[in-house]
């Protein structure tokens, strides 16, 4: 793996990040836990969409399910925080695994909806079954990590290092040969199982890697806020993680990141302003991005200012349109 | 409850079409169906607090969704040959999203709802229905008359017909594909605009809505075949059939499930959907 200049950049955010709490407290260190646990999502949608090719709107879905399963697990049913995240970790990891296996062979915008269509009966599931999540009230009285201080900067540190071990796992796959057979089956699945890929076996592993990260994180977010509502599986989550991937540029995995912790700034930043401007904003920023970078920021930066100029390149990279997919 | 889900299936049936003849001819899944659908009916409220004249209102509403339609196909839409599928997919979705947004700042998120289009109601063998509920059981019945009349005896609609089968080839016989898409795009969203104003006094208007309806729309068309407009008509009157039944017999919460676990089932056994082609 060649580290260039962009992940040195990153590298050094992320020591700033790590040194972060001793200069942010208070309501701006409880925003940057969130940045944290968006960035974990963007980067694990990012295995997916950017990777993988795999439209997924079911990401907030699976945060959610991970949020309520270690809510109500280490609750109602009395379970030690630390048990209750690796069990909601498994039980995303099995829904997503079991959703990745049976719709691996859906393509395109069918994939797309019908990943909504599961973010949709995750979110209906979790509203109207009052005696178990308690519905529109909201769970609360989740316990906190024992042996963990509930204190921010505590938390912090502990969806820091969840982030920089998702990074470090994600980065390492991505450039492994599994990563490689990722993009083969993004890139063209016929040509990719004709050489002998199992796009099937692919889809799934992705999914299942991206749901335990997902899944880690989502517990850590029920154990911090110690309230969990059914907003936290509703589609607007996952269509703000997939905005975070796409406008960072999908298959860099530090754009997402970066974008992550971008976009939740700036949200924070606004809300005095309008809580809805944000979505309008948004919704323009995507729609410019695909006009006029379709690659997204860090995508268009490393294509017009870091890659070494070619010769001879495909016919995409000397600017021909091509009509794809 | 025959009523109820004629009703509701006529005007799924406005929503599908719309949608399907946009994946159709133009190859646009669009996502923001929804967001055209809850834009057309807040522009009628507004146009009635202005003006004070319904029908004048609706008629100016349904005309200027498709002026916006026609405006985006010229903007954020341009060049579509070029754009591969799932960046059309993701800028339809950032339109959802801004769309969704300017409700939000411009008409509030309080639920509203448009008045009825007439009062009063009818006594139908012995069950009582609203006059509004007729209308929205005849007026898309006429609409899609009109529209198969359109596509299949006029040369215009013939010509979208032979876009929708092969773009390039209608290029070729001289057919000006951009007036087409043009004609599409307007009818598409005339189509949602009729839907929005024949629903938002049955349903509550408000800015997410539009999440369902754009999701209801899409799990209706692949269940009845992408592009297929007999397949959207068919199993649009399927989906509100079932969800008026699971409503009224089994519960009332978990009727937005039905269209999901449908097109689950559809995905799963049969990809191209009821009525698709390959």
């Amino acid at each position: 793996m060649r580290i260039g200049i962009v992940e040195r950049t990153f590298a050094l955010y992320l020591v700033l990040l790590a040194l972060a709490p001793l200069v942010i407290k208070g309501y701006w260190l409880h925003v940057m836990i969130l940045g944290n646990i968006y960035a974990i999502l963007a980067m694990t949608l990012d295995l997916l969409v950017g990777y993988t090719g795999l439209m997924s709107f079911a990401h907030g879905g699976f945060f959610g399910l991970a949020a309520y399963s270690s809510a109500i697990l280490s609750k109602t049913f009395e379970m030690n925080p630390w048990v209750s995240l690796v069990a909601a970790t498994m039980i995303t990891i099995c829904i997503g695994g079991a959703f990745g296996l049976s719709f691996s062979g859906v393509r395109g915008h069918y994939f797309a909806i019908c990943s909504i269509g599961l973010n949709q009966i995750i979110w209906l599931i979790m509203l109207n079954w009052y005696e178990l999540t308690r519905g529109m009230l909201g769970f609360y009285g989740v316990p906190p990590y024992p042996g963990l201080p509930y204190t921010k900067e505590a938390y912090f540190y502990l969806s820091f290092a969840v982030f920089v071990l998702a990074f470090l796992v994600l980065r390492k796959l991505t450039n492994s040969p599994l990563g490689l057979k990722l993009r083969a089956v993004r890139d063209d699945e016929g040509a990719a199982q004709s050489v002998g890929i199992n796009s099937v076996r692919c889809k799934t592993t992705a999914f299942v890697i991206g749901c335990a990260f997902t899944g880690v994180a989502g517990s850590i977010y029920a154990h911090f806020h110690l309230l969990v509502a059914p907003e936290t599986c509703h589609i607007s989550v996952s269509s703000v993680v997939l905005a975070m991937v796409l406008i960072g540029g999908k298959g860099t995995l530090i754009g997402p990141a970066l974008m992550a912790y971008f976009l939740e700034f700036i949200t924070e930043y606004f809300r005095i302003f309008s809580a809805y401007l944000r979505l309008f904003a948004t919704g323009i920023l995507i729609i410019f991005i695909i006009k006029f970078m379709p690659e997204g920021v860090l995508g268009f930066i490393r294509e017009r200012y870091l890659r070494p100029r070619k010769m001879f390149g495909t016919a995409e990279s000397r600017g021909v349109p091509v009509r794809k997919g | 409850m025959a009523i109820n889900w004629l009703s509701l299936g006529s005007i799924y049936c406005l929503l599908a079409v719309g949608l399907s003849l946009l994946f159709g001819v133009m190859e646009i899944p669009n996502f923001a169906h929804g967001g055209v659908f809850t834009l057309a009916a807040y522009i009628v409220l507004s146009a009635l607090a202005f003006s004070g004249s319904y029908s004048a209102s609706i008629v100016s509403g349904i005309v200027l969704i498709g002026a916006i339609g026609v405006l985006l196909l010229k903007t954020v839409f341009s060049r579509l040959e070029l754009v591969p599928m799932t960046d059309i997919m993701m800028l339809t979705f950032g339109l959802g999203m801004a769309i969704q947004g300017l409700e939000f700042m411009l008409w509030k998120a309080d639920y509203q709802t448009l008045p009825s289009l007439v009062e009063g109601s009818i006594d139908f063998y012995g069950s009582i229905c609203s006059n509004q509920r007729m209308i929205a059981i005849a007026a898309p019945i006429a609409a899609m008359t009109s529209l198969d009349l359109f596509l299949k005896r006029t040369n215009l609609g013939k010509a979208v017909q032979a876009t929708q089968q092969d773009r390039e080839a209608a290029k070729v016989l001289g057919i000006n594909t951009e007036l087409i898409y043009v004609i599409t795009m307007a009818v598409s969203f005339g189509l949602v605009g009729l839907a929005a104003v024949l629903l938002c006094p049955i349903i509550l208007l408000y800015p997410p809505q539009a999440d369902f309806i754009t999701l209801k729309t899409f799990a209706i068309i692949i269940f009845g075949g992408m592009g297929s407009i007999k397949g959207a008509l068919i199993s649009s009157y399927l989906v509100a059939f079932i969800e008026t039944i699971v409503a009224g017999y089994i519960s009332f919460q978990y009727k937005e499930m039905i269209a999901f676990v449908l097109l689950f089932a559809v995905v799963a056994i049969r990809p191209q959907g009821l009525l698709g082609r390959d």
